[in-house]
């Protein structure tokens, strides 16, 4: 299973808030001397369902996950993970650089994985079976793009918008556009985040990963060119504190393609989900 | 070739699991071990402790909750009380007792200190704290960094 590999590799460079920090002098300005980092290791249990055919959790190493999260700011620059998401444990850290810092708003340049990539030989692989549909199937690796991101701040929530090129860092061409809502509910030692987020992929890109092409043609697969897709994102996603090192991590996402991903051979569910639950030590 | 792969997969990950299960192990031990009772003991013999002795919110400046226990002894009999230090809150008091306990909801985003006083000397016997301590330092630039 590629999709958990890539997880794992992108779990290492991905991230969280801070822990060792100096008071920055102006926080008003993009170029104060504000550094900040913050490490954490976890280790979780997830259940996912994937759109893909043939991709299924076989044994408990598919479910188990380990995360190795670095945050990390420096005028301006930043590595960070947003944690309230379900799948940014999956997607890694996003990179950027703050254009411009209002009170209530924000404007950065970013780069992350807007879609985990898949390989079907390692799918075929751990799943120690044979998984026909996917045989002779091409990689598709991520979908790394790099874009401008407008955030807006509230006194408990955030949103986002990202527009991003994925063409100039990944094989996956075309665009992405996501907007993301997130919502904050302290419960006694809980923050519980109630999200939604919608995503649009653009043709090239959907067709990178569900198209099959002429040299991918088999008995199983015929010939298929995809389309534009929009993916709705519902999720909940709760943390507190186990102990000053520990926090307890439980997330549940369920996702939804609108568009014509569903006509492709290898496509078997438009609804995608993810439940997890986990503990991470910050460092 | 592909049971390799798997099967390294799956031992990376259950070495890795039993790194954090070890640091678990160990970090809550040295809890327990530093803060997990808050005991007073005076010379006459009077016990008063807190138990947990350190509460724990997610992030700095947040409120902190936890049902906390309030236990205490004195060698003699005597009408006593426990009160909140700063407020001089009553949380409860005794009559004619030489121990009890007391088990109440712990709210607050620091730290909080408890006496045990002798009702007809009006004298504080001792003290114990519950302390509030956090996962997370909080952050001048909390909402720029995507934390609230």
């Amino acid at each position: 299973m590629n999709i958990r590999l890539a997880i794992l590799l992108m779990l290492c460079i991905s991230t969280k808030s801070l822990a060792n920090e100096k008071k920055p002098l102006n926080e008003s300005t993009v170029f104060n001397k504000t550094f900040s980092w913050q490490a954490q290791a976890g280790v979780s249990l997830q259940h996912t369902t994937s759109i893909i055919k043939g991709v299924n959790q076989d044994n408990l190493g598919n479910y188990l996950n380990i995360s190795i999260l670095f945050d990390f700011y420096y005028k301006g620059f930043f590595i960070q993970s947003d944690h309230r998401r379900a799948d940014t444990h999956n997607l890694g850290a996003e990179i950027g650089y703050q254009l411009i810092v209002e009170d209530d708003w924000e404007l950065d340049i970013i780069s992350k994985s807007y879609i985990g990539g898949f390989n079907p030989e390692d799918v075929i692989d751990i799943a120690d079976k044979e998984i026909p549909i996917l045989s002779g199937l091409k990689s598709r690796g991520t979908a790394d793009g790099i874009g401008i991101r407008y955030t807006r701040f509230h006194d408990d929530s955030i949103f986002s918008f990202d527009i991003a090129a994925l063409a100039p860092l990944s094989a996956a061409d075309g665009w992405v556009m996501d907007a993301f809502y997130s919502h904050i509910v302290p419960y006694r030692n809980w923050d519980i985040y109630l999200n939604a987020g919608v995503t649009y992929y653009s043709d090239s890109v959907m067709d990178y990963y569900v198209g099959i092409d002429s040299e991918e043609v088999s008995p199983l697969r015929e010939e298929f060119t995809a389309h534009h897709a929009l993916r709705t994102q519902v999720e909940v996603f709760a943390q507190r504190p186990i102990s000053e090192s520990w926090t307890l991590n439980i997330g549940l996402s369920q996702n939804y393609y609108f568009g014509d991903l569903n006509d492709s051979p290898i496509v078997e569910t438009e609804n995608a989900s993810q439940i997890m639950v986990g503990v991470l030590y910050v460092f | 070739m592909s049971s390799k792969l798997g099967n390294g997969t799956a031992w990376l990950k259950f070495k890795l699991i039993g790194s954090l299960l070890g640091l678990f192990c160990v970090s809550e031990l040295n809890a327990q071990d530093n803060s997990q009772i808050a005991q007073s003991t005076t010379a006459s013999e009077i016990i008063f402790t807190a138990k947990p002795a350190n509460c724990v919110a997610l992030h700095q400046g947040r409120k902190c909750y936890a049902s906390v226990s309030l236990q205490w002894q004195a060698p003699q009999q005597g009408n006593f009380c426990i009160y909140q230090k700063m407020s001089n809150k009553v949380i409860q008091c005794w009559k004619n007792s030489n121990g009890s306990q007391v088990q109440f909801e712990f709210e607050s985003s620091t730290k909080l200190e408890y006496q045990l006083v002798a009702i007809e000397k009006n004298h504080v016997l001792a003290e114990t704290a519950i302390d509030v301590s956090w996962v997370h330092k909080a952050s001048p630039r909390k909402r720029r960094w995507r934390l609230f």
